[in-house]
């Protein structure tokens, strides 16, 4: 034990003197890699059990485990491994986010998913404004048809937490709503006030940006350097929670 | 499928309430993928679907259906979503939800009428772009 972690210490020291393009880094690299390869199947085993998906998911502990040497800053007095294993068990969670529609999708729809925002970020990049599925298509080389498969179904899947119920088993906004009709609007800005204060500072930020500034989701994206479908769930689920807040502030009997 | 085809109409009737909101929504973004939208329209067309579903589905008339029908021409995507209204009230038009509705579309408007309440959105095709070989 002690000697793998003198023998990491080491390693890092290595890594950190050599510069950045020298060819020797990806052996030091690969041999921290291979160090600490029991670390990532120590979290993919407490993953794992899930189906078919066991080695997928070993696969990508490993993934999560090259990325944290990559980001492993040795300057800073944590321990590899305390550093490691939460980007690991994130980079398995995030697999799990985007692969719990697996079941229902088709493998190869399923690597475009993957495939498709990627591509949709770089060409919004190229041409400042956003693709359309055809020209992620032709971007890619498939059938513009697969392109609108991947797109529908990650959204089905990345949409469905939206609507999903409150603790009572109804969704929330069943019991709103039969007050909006009424609900005088200038009541209602003042209840969205401190709604909109409320929010998370990025949160703001896209809802001013988007509705009082009229910008497009990608031209947000690149202005507050997240993915346009993050921006796309950020503000569904922005908008979902003023709903909320604004029928709370109507009716406080809801709550 | 040319960007120029017309198409539609497509019509989905669903109990009016807000656990229907997210197939309403799927199945407009749907078609506006399959119309070749660029991804923010797309996400426009769900997010307003999604918004006016939220403004209608209180409106309803107990045990009703909602229902959108969807259609598209050369240049504009209508989405037309409405309820049977018992007593209608008319959607004040400058509350939080049409600011939102009038930013992610061309046009928004509703009417009340015949025991409807209807809200019509509409989406411009952008044929600007069309064309445009990222390549």
């Amino acid at each position: 034990m002690t000697e793998r972690r003198d023998r990491s210490n080491e390693l890092f020291a290595q890594l950190t003197a050599l510069p950045a393009d020298d060819p020797r880094r990806a052996q030091v690299r690969d041999e921290l890699v291979s160090l600490h390869a029991g670390l990532a199947y120590a979290v993919a085993r407490r993953f794992g059990r899930r189906g078919e998906h066991d080695e997928d998911v070993a696969q990508v502990a490993m993934l999560g485990l090259v990325k944290a040497v990559d980001r492993f800053d040795p300057s800073r007095e944590v321990e590899f491994s305390t550093f490691a294993t939460p980007t690991i068990r994130g980079e398995v969670r995030r697999y799990f986010r985007d692969s719990s529609w697996a079941v229902h999708v088709p493998r190869g729809v399923r690597e475009l998913a993957v495939q498709v925002p990627a591509a949709a970020e770089e060409l919004s990049a190229r041409l400042h404004r956003s693709p359309r599925p055809s020209e992620i298509a032709a971007h890619l080389g498939v059938d513009t048809e697969r392109v609108m498969d991947a797109l529908d179904a990650a959204e089905a899947y990345s949409t469905v937490p939206l609507d999903s119920p409150v603790a009572d088993g109804r969704p929330l906004s069943d019991s709103l709503g039969q007050h909006d009709a009424a609900f005088d609007r200038v009541d209602e800005r003042e209840a969205l006030r401190p709604l909109v204060a409320a929010l998370p500072e990025r949160e703001r930020t896209i809802l001013m940006l988007r509705f009082f500034e009229e910008m497009s989701q990608s031209q947000i994206a690149e202005q507050v350097g997240v993915s346009q479908m993050h921006v796309s769930r950020l503000l569904a689920r922005t908008l979902t929670s003023l709903r909320e807040g604004l029928a709370e502030a109507a009716d406080p009997a809801v709550s | 499928m040319t960007a120029a085809q017309e198409w539609g109409p497509f019509e989905l009737r669903v109990p009016a309430r807000s656990s229907s909101i997210g197939v309403v929504r799927s199945l407009a973004a749907t078609v506006a993928t399959r119309l070749d939208l660029d991804l923010d329209h797309i996400e426009d067309v769900r997010l307003a679907v999604s918004e006016a579903c939220s403004l209608l589905v209180p409106q309803a008339s107990e045990d009703a259906q909602l229902t959108l029908v969807l259609t598209a021409d050369a240049y504009t995507l209508t989405a037309t979503l409405s309820v049977p209204t018992a007593s209608p009230t008319a959607l004040a038009p400058e509350s939080f939800a049409w600011t939102v509705l009038h930013a992610l579309t061309d046009s928004a408007r509703s009417t009340s009428e015949g025991g409807r309440t209807t809200v019509r959105l509409t989406f411009t095709r952008a044929e600007e772009v069309a064309g445009a070989d990222p390549g």
